[in-house]
């Protein structure tokens, strides 16, 4: 089962049926508060806790240094930028690979596409905050711009080999 | 049997209309066999070091910046702190592709159906919407922050210092929450611990998603080698800002040891920091019993060191120099004081959150503490803290003050 099946099946209703009298138990071995074991998950549960208890405490302390609805944004924007952007626009690019890309290049395509794509990401706040400036010539000393242009090319290219050898060795074999 | 708390907990919460499931909420939506417990527990595992290692690294930044009576941090080895803050921002690099890999991973289970089934998966729910943010923001801000570009509308120190106690607890509740699955996911496929838990029937549904997963038409093998060559991407072009060896192949690095004013970086520029017309009139006055008040010609009379030291940037980038002045040490035992007295050095600069720095007791009798007037060979340019700066060994860089004019025991 994967997670997909798992997340589709919801509840899984079979182990209701394998604990005998309790139609609550998600996991036939592990009704819901039979999960106090393995006994070595409290000793990261209760620290974990805590940790962020304290955590919490010292936002709250923070005061405008901290003010919490710009925390909050950064929070929860910082989630959303994954699973309302990133993510969406990695798996449309898969459903675009299914559909043009012949079944032995997709490998290569899906590293190629996010290595780059993980270094554009990371190189990004340099190309849309500030910036160099030119009082400090020490920041920012390489064209990161182009750089990053070159170096996903290239990727991308080297991709586009592998891509392109494996499908004509694929053709040949078959 | 169950209890009063399995019933509540467990209790079936009705759902949304079927109608309502569509898109990404289907059956099927997601069919890569790589949405597994297994892959998630592997990449888990590497994360979950990554966020550990910044979360050390950077609490003890933290704490040197911010010294409770109970810390003592220690002027040698000179590139420890070089070694700690130069991992917490690789590390943090790395693990922007291991947390998207991560991410996609379980990303199916965003989508479950129904969205609350009972209680406990509601809790459950919101306890990931913690982990996944404060994960996430660290990751974001901190990059941001590299760039220099402050949009958070928040002291990014202080919230990303508490934030990082939330990611670290929340990365260890999930670690106890996911227990079960983790020992199974990183048991070798086969063995006794990978069916941990499991009726031989829900066995045999992972054991055939693992299987899928080796001849899929993107297979493990690619999945692994996105993952491994996305860490090694980011890393290799970007550590260099503070591995100089790789100062020349790291092509996005924000800095480039070795390339600045003098062949150094500069984070605060004189400009920036208000400091551009020291004239003669400066005079570093050092308090103490016997109290000095030097010109630059005093201060040359003073026997003059040289040492190579690092800056070290909170940034994650650091550099090694050769400065030229005078021991601090000196100078505080010639104004009447204990070479070991916790000083207070302040600079020329009117404003800024790290006008001031404490150097404590190894810092200020450490022989390699100087307060430096040379920089590879040459005398300090403003950029650098002409007329005067501190340097002390295994320090951050922003409590080496520059433009220093004044040294008062604390």
């Amino acid at each position: 089962m994967s997670l997909a099946d798992e997340s589709a099946r919801g509840l899984d209703d079979r182990a209701a049926g394998l604990v005998p009298g309790d139609p609550y138990a998600s996991d036939p071995a592990r009704p819901a508060t039979s999960a106090r074991g393995p006994w070595w998950r409290w000793l990261f549960v209760l620290p974990g806790l805590l940790a962020v208890g304290y955590g919490a405490y010292g936002l709250l302390g923070a005061g405008d240094r901290v003010p919490l609805s710009a925390w909050g944004t950064w929070f929860v924007g910082s989630a959303l930028l994954h699973d309302l952007l990133i993510a969406p626009v990695w798996i449309g690019l898969g459903w675009l690979a299914a559909r043009l890309l012949p079944r032995p290049a997709r490998p290569a395509a899906v590293v190629g596409v996010a290595v780059a794509g993980v270094l554009t990401l990371v190189a990004l706040p340099f190309l849309l905050g500030p910036g160099a400036s030119a009082g400090n010539p020490s920041f920012l000393p390489h064209e990161i711009g182009r750089n990053l242009v070159l170096i996903d090319v290239a990727v991308l290219a080297a991709a586009a080999v592998w891509g392109t050898v494996a499908t004509v060795r694929a053709r040949r074999a078959a | 049997m169950s209890s009063a708390l399995d019933r509540l907990l467990g209790a079936r919460v009705p759902g949304p209309p079927e109608s309502l499931r569509r898109g990404p909420f289907r059956a099927g939506a997601f069919p890569s066999p790589l949405h597994s417990e297994r892959r998630s527990a592997r990449v888990g595992l590497w994360l979950g070091l990554a966020f550990t290692i910044c979360f050390v690294t950077g609490l003890i930044s933290h704490l040197i910046q911010n010294p409770p009576g109970w810390f003592v941090w220690p002027a040698s080895p000179v590139w420890l702190y070089r070694v700690t803050q130069g991992l917490h921002v690789a590390v943090g690099l790395a693990a922007i592709p291991l947390l998207l890999v991560k991410l996609w991973a379980v990303y199916p289970k965003l989508f479950e159906w129904p969205p609350a089934g009972s209680p406990s998966r509601l809790v459950s729910r919101l306890s990931i919407l913690v982990l996944v943010g404060a994960a996430s923001m660290q990751l974001v801000t901190g990059v941001i922050n590299t760039a220099q570009w402050y949009p958070f509308g928040f002291f990014f120190t202080v919230g990303h210092y508490w934030t990082a106690w939330i990611a670290i607890g929340a990365v260890a509740v999930h670690v106890g929450a996911k227990a079960p699955e983790i020992r199974r996911g990183l048991a070798r496929r086969g063995t006794p611990g990978a069916a941990a838990g499991l009726t031989p029937e829900q066995t045999a549904e992972r054991a055939a998603v693992d299987d899928a997963a080796e001849t899929s038409s993107v297979p493990r093998r690619a999945f692994v080698l996105a993952a491994g060559l996305g860490v090694g991407a980011v890393t290799l072009t970007t550590v260099g800002q503070t591995f100089s060896p790789l100062g020349q192949v790291s092509l996005l690095a924000p800095r480039q040891p070795g390339v600045g004013p003098q062949s150094l970086p500069v984070r605060q520029t004189a400009r920036a920091a208000g400091v551009t017309d020291v004239g003669p009139g400066y005079r570093l006055v050092i308090d103490g019993p016997n109290r000095l008040e030097l010109t630059l010609d005093d201060l040359a009379a003073f026997p003059q060191r040289t040492e190579r030291l690092p800056i070290a940037c909170v940034e994650g980038w650091s550099a090694n120099a050769t400065w030229t002045g005078v021991r601090l040490g000196d100078l505080l035992a010639e104004a009447g004081l204990a070479r070991d007295t916790e000083v207070v050095v302040e600079s020329l600069q009117q404003g800024g959150l790290y006008r001031t720095s404490v150097v404590a007791p190894p810092h200020a009798r450490s022989p390699r503490t100087l307060l430096a007037t040379g920089l590879n060979g040459s005398p300090l340019v403003p950029d650098h803290g002409y007329p005067v700066r501190l340097i002390a060994p295994n320090r951050p860089g922003v409590m080496q003050t520059k433009w220093v004019t004044r040294v008062t025991p604390s």
